[in-house]
C-alpha cells in the first residue's frame, strides 16, 4: 500500500473525529469514495478509533478510599530542592570555586599569615600526661579543600537539578 | 479561579474536617487509578501509586494555586507519582502476558469487535506511558486537550501531534496483528 503523507494522515484522523472543517470534511468524503488507498488506511484508522471509543476507566479495590484514609497522616516526605533553588545553589557553588581560584593563583592567601593552634596552653585533667602540641594551620591547603568541595557540590547540583530532570523531560517528550 | 465543583470540600478539609477528602477520594478514585494503570500496566502498582498520589494531594493541599481545577492538579500527581513508581520499577522490560490488557465491554458486541478491542489494547502496551495517557484520557472524553497538557506535563499542540501518532501508530500495529493472526489461520 501506498504511504498516505503527513498532512493527509493527520487530516483523515480529523475527519475520523469529526473536527474537519465543511469544505475539506467535504472533499475528504469524496476522496475516500475514489481513492482506495485512502479508504484502506482510513478503514485502518477507523477501526483504532472505533476500539478506543470502548475506553472505560478501571475500578481501584473496594477498600481504597478506606486505604487511603487510614495513611492520611503518614508524615510527609521531605521534600528535596526544587529545579530552580538547585540551580541557583549550582551557579552559586560554581562562583564561589572560581572566586577561591583566581584569589589563590594571583598569591592573595600567600601573604597571609599562618595561624598557630597553641593546644599547650590548654589546661587537662592531670590523670592525662601527654602533653597536646601546638599546630600550624596552612590557610592554602584549606583554600582548596574548600574549592574541591564545592567542585563536588556543584557536580552532585549538576546531577540533581539539570541533568536528572532534563533526561526525565526528554523522556516524557520523546515521541514514540 | 476556575468554577471548581470541589471547592466547597476543599475549603471544608482545609478549614479541618478532613473526613471531607474521603468525599475527594471517592470521587476522583476511579480516573486517578485508570491514569495510574495506563502507565504502570499493573493493577497492584497502579492501586499503590494512586493512594500515595492522593496523600501527596493532601498533604499540599495548602499549595494548590485554585487556578487550574482542583481534579487537572490531582491527576497531575498521580500521572507524575505513577511516572516515579515506573521509572523506579526494577522491571525494565514487561512482557505482554503480565501487563494488564483491558477487554472493555466484553460479552456486549460481536467476537469480531471484542477481537479488535483486545489487539488495540495490545498494541497500545507498544506505546510509551505519555502516549498511552494521553490517548487513553482522549477517548475518556471527559478531559480537554488542555487538561490533558496539563496532566501529562506537555503543551496542548504536543498533546494533539501526539494522540495522532498514537493512532498512527496503532493502525500500523493492528494491522501487523491482524496479518500474522490471518496467517497462522
Amino acid at each position: 500500500m501506498k504511504n498516505l503523507s503527513q498532512a493527509t494522515e493527520e487530516k483523515l484522523l480529523e475527519y475520523i473525529d469529526g473536527t474537519l472543517r465543511a469544505p475539506d470534511g467535504e472533499e475528504m468524503a469524496q476522496q475516500l469514495r475514489s481513492n482506495s488507498t485512502l479508504r484502506g488506511r482510513y478503514e485502518e484508522l477507523k477501526r483504532v478509533h472505533d476500539a478506543l471509543r470502548a475506553t472505560t476507566t478501571e475500578a481501584p479495590s473496594a477498600n481504597f478510599t478506606k486505604a487511603v484514609m487510614n495513611r492520611l497522616n503518614e508524615r510527609p516526605v521531605p521534600a528535596t530542592f526544587s529545579t530552580r533553588n538547585g540551580i541557583i545553589l549550582l551557579v552559586v557553588a560554581i562562583l564561589a570555586a572560581a572566586m577561591a581560584t583566581v584569589l589563590l593563583s594571583m598569591g592573595v592567601f600567600d601573604n597571609v599569615s599562618t595561624p598557630t593552634v597553641d593546644l599547650t596552653k590548654i589546661n587537662l585533667p592531670k590523670n592525662l600526661e601527654q602533653p597536646l602540641n601546638s599546630f600550624h594551620m596552612d590557610v592554602r591547603l584549606m583554600i582548596n579543600v574548600i574549592i574541591i568541595l564545592n567542585l563536588a557540590l556543584a557536580f552532585m547540583l549538576l546531577d540533581r537539578a539539570v541533568l536528572r530532570p532534563y533526561f526525565k523531560r526528554r523522556m516524557l517528550d520523546e515521541v514514540s | 479561579m476556575t468554577n471548581d465543583p470541589d471547592q466547597l470540600l476543599l475549603d471544608r478539609i482545609l478549614s479541618g474536617d478532613q473526613n471531607a477528602f474521603a468525599d475527594i477520594v471517592e470521587k476522583h478514585k476511579r480516573y486517578a487509578f485508570t491514569i495510574a494503570v495506563k502507565i504502570l500496566l499493573n493493577k497492584p502498582e497502579a492501586e499503590e501509586a494512586a493512594q500515595d498520589a492522593f496523600i501527596k494531594a493532601y498533604q499540599h493541599l495548602g499549595a494548590f494555586n485554585r487556578q487550574s481545577k482542583f481534579s487537572t492538579w490531582l491527576y497531575r500527581i498521580v500521572f507524575n507519582t505513577a511516572i516515579t513508581y515506573k521509572r523506579k520499577s526494577k522491571q525494565v522490560f514487561q512482557s505482554i502476558e503480565h501487563t494488564v490488557i483491558a477487554h472493555p465491554h466484553e460479552g456486549e458486541g460481536t467476537l469480531e469487535r471484542t477481537d479488535k478491542q483486545k489487539y488495540v489494547q495490545q498494541a497500545m502496551t507498544k506505546l510509551n506511558e505519555a502516549d498511552r495517557t494521553a490517548l487513553s484520557l482522549f477517548y475518556l472524553e471527559e478531559f480537554s486537550l488542555e487538561e490533558i497538557a496539563e496532566i501529562t506535563n506537555m503543551a496542548a499542540n504536543t498533546v494533539k501531534v501526539r494522540i495522532h501518532r498514537a493512532r498512527q501508530r496503532l493502525g500500523d500495529e493492528l494491522k501487523t496483528i491482524l496479518n500474522e493472526e490471518a496467517l497462522t489461520l
